[in-house]
């Protein structure tokens, strides 16, 4: 099992390419259970963990009947993720991964997957809030200031 | 017009000039006249002007009319600072020359609007430098076609400089945008969003053949005290919606000497309903491990303190991992084809028209970072700021 999310998380943590502030992510996954919002929402999530953050902004962008959906947030400290799940039926799984920090950067190659490979992730806990801010992205077509809309108390 | 055709540089050292003058003097049909500007610069950037004229063997030519009276000036390549250059490409269209604009071509919509106004009326060509004729962006384009990803859902595009010394932005809170930012130059930093963005929103353009209807922007200070300092973005995310409904991200900006292997990422994502297809400026590679020692940056020269121009660090070791593969004409083709489209009297596929169009993505990805708001296109020009 080849565990992306701790490998990531492990360099981050050792300082060596300083405050992580930015990630784009891209995912292509083959058709699974799983809803493309939960998947974005969890990846969401995932990427605030390496931030040490959670979302503030979120902006999503989906065409109606595509396995596309791709967001683009502000976290509380102002660092910022593009986020885009694709689902595939013809090509293999692969997650390209850039991870800016202030002084430094990770790469991660989607090409070079090996078979079987996944996140190696525990599935982590998607804050129901973070779907309706999703959601209320793709109706209103608008960003969503997370603090403006939702009553954390 | 006979060959070669003679060029003139508006604007020399420590611009882009730096490298377009380079590809102009290697292409057979052209010949470099003289260098040349607007009469009242400021000292420095005459001096800056003189020193590149003298370096290079030309006259330096101190009013732009003057040179511009000339017969044996036929194109333009324009270099003038952000501020004036809209100016400045309107007076060259309107004397009948050919223009060869830098990017982003102008810092105001209205500048844009009036360059493709004087283009067109006056029938010159036109072309703004891009990536578009590098072998990465033309893969992807020929995968397009091919049909490979299947129909384009969404096109996702990387492009920063690798240079500058990161590490020094003080972090925590996100940026305070201007919705209409009106200075454009400065020593140490530039408006990233554009000076990088710029690029990404090219290729998206030119890749998609489609309009940009929506545009939603962050900007950020992420690496540089330089860029914070001058209330300059050192980074900026674009989320667009074009006219076919494809969706579009950008990610752009100047990321330090030590983020990457090579100049810095430069990839386009394209989803289709096949799946995923990357193509990246990085490949096709060697990549070269030696007992060397490792690369370190540049020492900082404080005329040019983030590295952008040759001219600066004449003399500095280069990176030496990744060598990309050598191609025939690699640097010099976009001026090449834009000496075609004259010979062909054919439009570029950059011309002045599709610069005003990034103008204007950029500029409205201003608006929406200060508004926090998605911004559609195009922008009422009765707004006094555009």
């Amino acid at each position: 099992m080849h565990l992306l999310y701790q490998t990531i998380k492990e360099i981050i943590d050792t300082g060596r390419v300083g405050v992580p502030v930015f990630v784009r992510f891209i995912v292509q996954t083959t058709p699974i259970d799983e809803q493309i919002i939960d998947i974005l929402a969890q990846t969401l999530v995932m990427t605030g963990s390496w931030l040490g953050s959670i979302p503030a902004k979120i902006y999503v962008q989906h065409r109606e009947n595509t396995a596309q959906i791709t967001a683009t947030a502000e976290y509380t400290g102002g660092q910022t993720a593009i986020v885009s799940i694709n689902i595939s039926t013809e090509f293999a799984s692969r997650i390209d991964l850039m991870l800016l920090g202030n002084k430094g950067a990770l790469y991660h190659d989607g090409e070079a997957m090996p078979t079987g490979f996944d996140l190696g992730v525990e599935p982590m806990t998607i804050p129901k809030w973070l779907i309706d801010v999703i959601e209320r992205s793709l109706f209103t077509g608008e960003p969503i200031i997370i603090g403006e809309v939702l009553d954390f108390d | 017009m006979t060959k070669p055709y003679g060029v003139l540089l508006v604007s020399g050292m420590m611009t882009h000039q730096e490298n377009y003058a380079d590809f102009f003097a290697t292409d057979p049909r052209c010949k470099l006249i003289a260098v040349t500007d607007e009469p009242d610069i400021p000292v420095r950037r005459y001096e800056l002007n003189r020193r590149f004229a003298e370096e290079r063997g030309l006259p330096y030519i101190e009013d732009i009319d003057v040179a511009l009276s000339r017969d044996d000036v036929n194109i333009v390549s324009i270099c003038a600072e952000h501020e004036r250059r809209g100016r400045v490409a309107v007076k060259c269209a309107k004397a009948g020359k050919h223009l060869y604009l830098d990017k982003p071509m102008t810092c105001s919509i209205s500048d844009a609007d009036s360059v493709v106004s004087a283009v067109e009326s006056v029938g010159v060509k036109s072309q703004v430098f891009s990536f578009v004729h590098q072998s990465w962006a033309k893969s992807a384009k020929e995968s397009l076609k091919s049909g490979a990803v299947g129909e384009l859902i969404a096109i996702h595009c990387d492009v920063m400089f690798a240079k500058g010394y990161a590490g020094d932005s003080p972090l925590g809170k996100p940026r305070k945008q201007d919705p209409y930012p009106k200075r454009f130059t400065f020593i140490d930093s530039k408006r990233e969003l554009r000076a990088t963005g710029v690029y990404s929103v090219g290729l998206i353009r030119w890749l998609t053949e489609s309009e940009i209807k929506t545009v939603f922007c962050l900007t950020e200070n992420y690496f540089f005290e330089e860029h914070k300092r001058n209330d300059v973005e050192d980074f900026g995310l674009l989320a667009m919606t074009l006219e076919n409904d494809v969706i579009a991200t950008v990610s752009a900006g100047r990321i330090g000497y030590t983020s990457h292997p090579s100049h810095g990422p430069m990839r386009v994502h394209l989803v289709g309903t096949k799946g995923l297809m990357t193509f990246d400026a990085g490949r096709p590679r060697v990549e070269v491990w030696t007992s060397e020692p490792p690369w370190t940056p540049p020492k900082i020269n404080p005329e040019d303190p983030m590295g952008f121009w040759n001219s600066t660090y004449k003399g500095a070791r280069p990176k030496g991992t990744w060598i990309p593969i050598k191609a025939k004409n690699r640097h010099s083709n976009d001026v090449g084809y834009f000496i075609d489209c004259i010979e062909n009297d054919t439009e570029s596929e950059v011309s002045a028209k599709d610069g005003a169009a990034q103008v204007e993505a950029l500029m409205a990805g201003y608006i929406s970072a200060s508004k926090n708001s998605v911004i559609s296109l195009p922008i009422p020009r009765n707004i006094k700021e555009v």
